[in-house]
């Protein structure tokens, strides 16, 4: 299985006067897990808005696969096989967690059978009927998950997945992705907990004021000076 | 041809008074979120309350008090008693609130003023002035004038005082704005206030020109929605060139074709405006997108 | 026991509209032309459960739809002489094609411009048919025959009101067979979230425009049906009133669950009769007034209606 090819060129993106992504280029298509890195307003949460449809670049390209995404809506994107969480939970209030797995595009065709089996791989086995209301929080980040799972997306854009969560659920986190690494979906895994994203990411990639400030494996990034001065060595967070 | 300036300028007048009504519907947008649709009955409110004042003999300047103190109270009583206990509701909910609002302030004031259009006097008496062929009444320049000065005060308080730097704020960055301590609701409430008072203000300058009733506020507060979406609904420069705009459109039908089809052609610009351009046409497109 | 629990919901519902003739030709102040406009208007108010309580897209232009279907019924059986029903179809059509359009357009741009597109699409139509000839003026057109069933034809209150039974019985079951579909929780994602919903695929401009769509049919057909009632049309038809209203019912009764379209038609038009029945100097002032305390305190103290209050007390049984 190939696996999916990401190509940005030149992205930028603006609110009023603040670049919040300012000219990045990069190309990706090895797949396994590519972590980004950056202080808090580093522009990580608009780079995954911008690659999911939800903002668009002032300018600049996005494909993936040759899907244009910088001009498609958003619901198109999903449908060319990217997914994403939330930063800040999005979950839908009224549908119970079930549901939620069956509301993606195309995850109605592959039934409920599919859906369960979904909410047992995600840990939630037994929560189908309740409401996100009624779940912990780890269990709402682990349904966000499961959602952006049921479009079988090739590429999954993971906004701060284990913000928030205690040491063991954010273990098991990292476990499930490393086994959707394995199953060949290409994940961008954006996370303020820098050793996490080291251990688990095949490539690295710092924001610094929305550019591109390091890109490369992550010892090298690691081991970086710009990198350790604009960003690891100054204890953020 | 000389003709169509005079509508030109009576039009000018008239959506001046448009624009400030549509600052107000703008500004709580912008600070709040919400799309007030009480908006007209303020306009309603203010115009009516200061007519029935001078009707009964109270000096204008006191009936003007009255109604901008009336109007204000009401637009207060509306957040704090209405959409603030409902701050958790989506957009859709406070939207049906302020419908609720606004027909509850039209009810009111069928029972207190009743069904009848009420009469004021101009400012300062009659005076008629020829231009451009027709003659148009001096009210009309206190409209313009009265909006002006409305107008720059908004820009003042906006631009040069602490809750008017505290509503720029929330309106360019909730979630930013908060973090730095500025209070939503208290800056909402004040925000909603001063459109109550634009929209008394609007009110007043007009009672003279088009007797209010009590159900003058649906048509008025359909302008200044259009003068506001005109303007792209977050744009206050934008509000006042919009309400300007449709002024003249509503001067120049009626002028030249008929009054008829006057409320027609605004509602008509309306709907062409949120169907062609709903990010306003006098400013850039919205950004975010779905 | 879940999929029984809308059986159950129809058979209650059958039974109530069974019941009613017998009831209000016996009780004061309820008269059989209540009864009429109270499934009617239940009928129009029906379509603003996906629109408005799933999607959470206010429209405040019903009316216009109400509008469309009594005048298209009014002008093809008095001008064209067509059968009563083929104008019902055809306002019922033009109302979804004109939905269509404007949906599309609307729901375009992400943001709170269908209610503001609806409110200013109402009024424009309503001054237009206050000024063509073609449509009467503010005179209206007069003298529409009443609709017919198997060669018997509907006059008088309660025939009228068997038809509106059925059609609301039938409505009933279609909005909610659309409401516990895909669509339904698809319509209900993009009300939640719509980013989220988007992010997974949903393509919400295309779902919102139909659930208007549907809101504007069954506008339609309830003025059409109104239209062979009362015999004529006129613009207040269109008025900005009749719009509220529809929102009011609908928010009263619960715009959530179907059966908050009956419930709400039911206390709002009982509202009314007892504000205009009751209180001294009655009139519009006092409707007016009662809508709008009944709108924003049900909004605020039962944000869910009145069909939500049974799960409401259950919650609050439970918490104890
Ligand atoms: N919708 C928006 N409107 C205006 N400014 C925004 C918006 N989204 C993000 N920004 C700004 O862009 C910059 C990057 O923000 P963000 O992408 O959220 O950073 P991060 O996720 O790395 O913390 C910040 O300065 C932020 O204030
Ligand atoms: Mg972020």
């Amino acid at each position: 299985m190939t696996h999916a090819r990401l190509e940005l060129n030149d992205l930028t993106v603006r609110f009023g006067g603040v670049t919040a992504i300012d000219g990045v280029s990069l190309r990706h298509d090895s797949g396994g897990v590519v972590g980004l890195l950056g202080a808090n307003g580093a522009g990580k949460t608009t780079f995954v808005n911008v690659l999911s449809g939800i903002v668009r670049p002032a300018h600049g390209r996005a494909r993936l696969d040759g899907y244009e995404l910088t001009t498609l809506p958003a619901h198109r994107i999903a449908r060319a096989g990217l997914a994403r969480t939330f930063q800040n939970l999005r979950l839908f209030g009224s549908l119970t967690a079930l549901e939620h797995l069956l509301t993606p595009y195309g995850a109605r065709r592959r039934g409920r059978k599919a859906a369960l089996a979904l909410l047992a791989d995600v840990g939630l086995t037994g929560t189908g009927e309740r409401y996100p209301g009624e779940l912990s929080y780890g269990e709402q980040r682990r349904l966000e998950l499961a959602r952006a799972l049921a479009l079988e997306p090739r590429v999954i854009l993971l906004d701060e997945p284990l913000a928030g969560l205690p040491g063991s659920e954010s273990d098991e986190m990292l476990d499930l992705f490393s086994r959707l690494r394995d199953s060949g979906t290409t994940l961008l895994l954006v996370e303020h907990d820098v050793p996490s994203v080291l251990r688990i990411s095949d490539r690295v990639l710092v924001l610094d004021r929305g550019r591109l400030l390091a890109d490369g494996p992550p010892a090298a990034v690691a081991a970086d000076p710009g990198v350790r001065r604009a960003y690891l060595g100054d204890g953020d967070d | 041809m000389e003709q169509l300036l005079g509508y030109v300028v009576v039009g000018l007048a008239t959506g001046s008074t448009y624009a400030v009504i549509g600052l107000g519907i703008a500004l709580v947008y912008q600070v709040s979120g919400i799309i007030n649709f009480a908006q007209g009955d303020f306009v309603m409110l203010g115009g009516l309350t200061y007519a029935v004042a001078a009707e009964s003999g109270a000096h204008p300047v006191a009936a003007a008090a009255i109604a901008l103190t009336v109007t204000a109270g009401c637009g207060a009583a509306l957040h704090l008693f209405v959409l603030s206990p409902a701050r958790d509701a989506g957009h859709d909910r406070l939207i049906v609130l302020t419908i609720g609002a606004s027909i509850l302030i039209q009810g009111l004031a069928l029972l207190v003023f009743g069904a009848d259009q009420h009469f004021a006097g101009s400012f300062g008496g009659e005076h008629q002035f020829q231009a451009f062929g027709i003659s148009i009444s001096a009210q009309y320049l206190w409209c313009a004038a009265v909006a002006a000065a409305a107008a720059t005060a908004v820009w003042a308080l906006l631009t040069r005082s602490q809750s008017g730097r505290a509503m720029r704020a929330l309106a360019a960055d909730r979630e930013t704005a908060r973090l730095m301590g500025i209070a939503p609701l208290r800056t909402g409430l004040i925000a909603l206030v001063i459109a109550a008072v634009l929209a008394a203000i609007g009110g007043i300058v007009l009672a003279p020109i088009q007797p209010p009733d009590a159900t003058a506020g649906v048509p008025l507060g359909l302008k200044g929605f259009t003068a506001a979406v005109l303007g792209g609904l977050t744009s206050p420069l934008g509000a006042i060139a919009g309400g300007l705009l449709v002024g003249v459109v509503e001067a120049v039908v009626t002028g030249l074709v008929s009054s008829g089809y006057r409320d027609a052609v605004v509602y008509g610009l309306l709907v062409a405006v949120l169907l062609v351009r709903p990010g306003g046409l006098l400013v850039a497109a919205v950004r975010e997108r779905v | 026991m879940a999929r029984l629990r809308p059986f159950a919901g129809y058979l209650v519902l059958a039974a109530g509209l069974l019941l009613v003739p017998a009831v209000f030709t016996r009780v004061p102040f309820y008269t059989m032309s209540t009864a009429v406009l109270m499934v009617l208007l239940a009928i129009g108010a029906l379509g603003l459960v996906p629109l408005t309580g799933l999607a959470r897209q206010v429209s405040i232009g019903q009316a216009a739809f109400y509008g469309i279907g009594g005048y298209t019924s009014a002008l093809l059986s008095t001008r064209a002489g067509l059968d009563p029903w083929w104008g019902l179809l055809a306002g019922a059509a033009l109302a979804a094609a004109v939905a269509w359009s404007l949906g599309t357009v609307i729901f375009r741009a992400q943001g709170h411009y269908l209610s503001l597109a609806t409110l200013a699409f109402g009024l424009a139509l309503a001054a237009v048919v206050n000024e063509l000839p073609a449509t009467g003026r503010n005179a209206g057109l007069s003298g529409l025959p009443p609709l017919h069933v198997f060669g018997v034809s509907l006059t008088g209150d309660l025939p009228i009101y068997w038809l509106g039974a059925g059609l609301l019985l039938i409505g009933t079951v279609a909005v909610h067979l659309l409401v516990r579909s895909q669509l339904g929780s698809a319509l209900t994602a993009a009300g939640d979230s719509p980013v989220a919903a988007a992010a997974a695929g949903i393509d919400i401009a295309a779902l919102r425009r139909t659930a208007f769509v549907v809101s504007a049919v069954l506008a339609s057909v309830a003025g059409s049906g109104y239209a062979h009632w009362f015999r004529y049309v006129d613009p207040s038809m269109l008025g900005l009133l009749n719009s509220v209203q529809l929102l009011i019912i609908i928010t009263v009764g619960g715009r959530e669950s179907v059966w908050g379209a009956p419930l709400g038609a039911f206390t709002v038009v009982t509202l009314t009769e007892v504000v205009r029945g009751r209180l001294p100097g009655s009139g519009a002032e006092a409707e007016l007034t009662a809508y709008g305390i009944v709108l924003v305190l049900s909004l605020l103290v039962l944000p869910r209606g009145l069909a939500g209050l049974p799960a409401a007390l259950r919650r609050r049984a439970g918490a104890r």
